[in-house]
């Protein structure tokens, strides 16, 4: 089962590991200050530079920014084109890897930054 | 005094006003006046029960740190710095562990502990959410006490709320979230230099004795004395220099550490408005008096922007001279900052992102096509092809359309790269808004394409996209 968030791309896979992080967010974008953020019962854990995502419940992945994220948490559904936002995604309780899309460059390729 | 546990129809009438109110205070650019601002600020230092406070002004925020940074290294460095081994082996041996941890630690500590704690409130953001305050914190039980539950949503739901929602989510926080450390390296030089003067001219000039000698209590001022009449002149001197010419790395870099530091005590001023909207419409509604000791800091959100307290000395900021919104309230301009102050520190802000300065000072018609292929943010381009629009970029570019496929176009443009430059146009599914992403360029249709820039994840095996 895969996920596309923007540019978060989230694949479901067998099992986690990795050293665990302290937050839920999986992107942050410099430029707009919006995160990516998991709210509900889950963990995050990070291997050779690869971020996984343990679900223990079925979770939600908002877009936004912290008051964008409390709207939507409370229910409201956000006009994202004005608000320049994507829609959450529910995700049920599972193990998942969580990739940043990439883009070309001559010297190889980078994680697509927002 | 009894509850109030419901608001009168008059009272309900007047929240917007209050709202209102606070929103244009929130929001206002108006020049502050200096002389009301002080008057204020001393007040909330003496219902703190601390002692009148020097004041210094800055022209942003930004400044607001220099000088605080500026300060704090000054006196540093004028103890540390070794120019005359003989009197500095006396002086360090003797004074500088003193000076360093008893006087700046003591102001420090005190600061952290007596000031920000009093005098600045829950102001409900990463940075200060932590702030214990004693003066409000009794104003808020008090105000729990007295206030029923109901009246206080009403309040808090109509008026902070809303204020909140324009004032502090809005502009206080992009100012906050923007990264001083970047600015400090696009800018740190020519900004730095640019403070210099007004700093040097402000302390030195004007108070820069008494700076030295009131900053802190008594200690400091004997210590203080003591490092001046040892140390003199000489040293003084030397510090200027190396103020002046931060080409050395090891300042910069405690610049750049004391900087950090003193972006968490400052108070917000004219951005708190979202609490003390609530608070002034308790006081002079309700008749709660307890708000009367707010009544300083209601008067300083008139006539000051963000500010660090400390003990004996507070630098306070002037107000931006420009302040541009879109209609939902979030920073924008265009061909100008969308938040700008009197020392040239602003943001460019496109409908709340940020953008760079080549983009921001111009209007987006002047935005050249070919930035979308230097521009290594993704957000950026996307508001560039927003700027400047699709179909022209691809003129632009003479980009050629090597394939469609649903919402997606695969172009390629020759001449302007190392090897030919792939692009991917792709519609976000949520908002509409168009996106380019560069792919190698041996790729040749839009569906191989996608699949590069997902990690080899087809478009049509994704259950949900957003």
């Amino acid at each position: 089962m895969k996920y596309r968030q923007g540019d978060v791309v989230i694949k479901k896979i067998d099992s986690v590991n990795g050293q665990k992080r302290q937050d839920l967010i999986l992107a942050y974008g410099e430029v707009t200050g919006h995160r990516h953020e998991v709210i509900g019962k889950a963990e995050t854990y990070i291997k050779d530079g690869v971020l996984y995502l343990k679900a223990e419940k079925e979770v939600t992945l908002y877009h936004g920014n912290t008051s964008q994220i409390e709207r939507q948490v409370k229910g409201e559904v956000l006009n994202y084109q004005t608000e320049d936002v994507h829609g959450p995604i529910t995700l049920p309780a599972g193990d998942y890897e969580i990739r940043i899309q990439r883009e070309y460059e001559p010297e190889g390729w980078r994680y697509v930054a927002d | 005094m009894s509850q109030i546990e419901e608001l009168t129809a008059a009272q309900e009438q007047k929240l917007e006003a209050y709202r209102d109110k606070w929103i244009k205070i929130g929001l206002s650019t108006e020049p502050v006046n200096k002389e009301d601002a002080e008057r204020a600020l001393k007040d909330v230092y003496s219902v703190a029960n601390l002692k009148e406070p020097m004041i210094l002004w800055a022209r942003s925020p930004m400044e607001c740190l220099y000088m605080g940074a500026f300060l704090k290294i000054t006196i540093k460095e004028s103890v540390n710095k070794k120019v005359d081994e003989q009197v500095l082996n006396r002086v360090v041996g003797r004074v500088r562990k003193q000076v360093w941890n008893q006087v700046w630690n003591q102001v420090v500590g005190q600061v952290s502990n007596q000031v920000r704690g009093q005098v600045l409130n829950q102001v409900g953001d990463k940075v200060l959410n932590q702030v214990v305050d004693k003066v409000l914190n009794q104003v808020g039980d008090k105000v729990l006490n007295q206030v029923g539950g109901r009246v206080l949503n009403q309040v808090v739901g109509r008026v902070r709320k809303q204020v909140g929602g324009q004032v502090s989510n809005q502009v206080r926080s992009q100012v906050e979230n923007h990264s001083w450390l970047r600015v400090w390296n696009q800018v740190g030089d020519k900004v730095w230099n640019q403070v210099r003067g007004q700093v040097l001219n402000q302390v030195r000039g004007r108070v820069w004795n008494q700076v030295l000698n009131q900053v802190g209590d008594k200690v400091w001022n004997q210590v203080w004395d003591q490092v001046r009449s040892q140390v003199g002149n000489n040293v003084m001197n030397q510090v200027k220099d190396q103020i002046e010419s931060p080409v050395n790395t090891q300042t910069y870099k405690q610049i750049k550490t004391i900087m950090q530091d003193l972006n968490n005590w400052f108070c917000f001023g004219q951005h708190d408005a979202d609490y003390l909207s609530c608070y002034e419409f308790f006081k002079d509604e309700c008749g709660l008096e307890v708000c009367n000791k707010l009544e300083p800091m209601m008067r300083l959100a008139k006539n000051c922007h963000w500010f660090i307290p400390f003990e004996g000395l507070a630098i306070l900021s002037e107000k931006p001279i420009q302040l541009n919104l879109d209609a939902e309230g979030r920073l924008h301009a265009e061909g100008r900052m969308a938040i700008e102050y009197a020392d040239g520190f602003g943001l460019y802000r496109w409908h709340g992102t940020n953008i760079p300065k080549h983009m921001g000072e111009i209007k987006p018609e002047l935005w050249k096509s070919e930035w979308i292929i230097t521009e290594k943010n993704a957000e950026v381009r996307r508001i560039l092809i927003q700027g400047i629009g699709y179909a022209k970029i691809a003129r632009d570019l003479k980009a050629k359309s090597v394939n469609v496929w649903k919402e997606y176009e695969l172009l390629r443009i020759e001449d302007v790269d190392v090897e030919p430059i792939m692009l991917i146009k792709m519609t976000c599914p949520s908002t509409g808004l168009l996106h380019a992403h560069r792919v190698p360029p041996d790729i040749t249709t839009c569906r191989e394409a996608i699949k590069w820039c997902n990690w080899g994840v087809d478009k049509e095996e994704f259950i949900v996209e957003r």
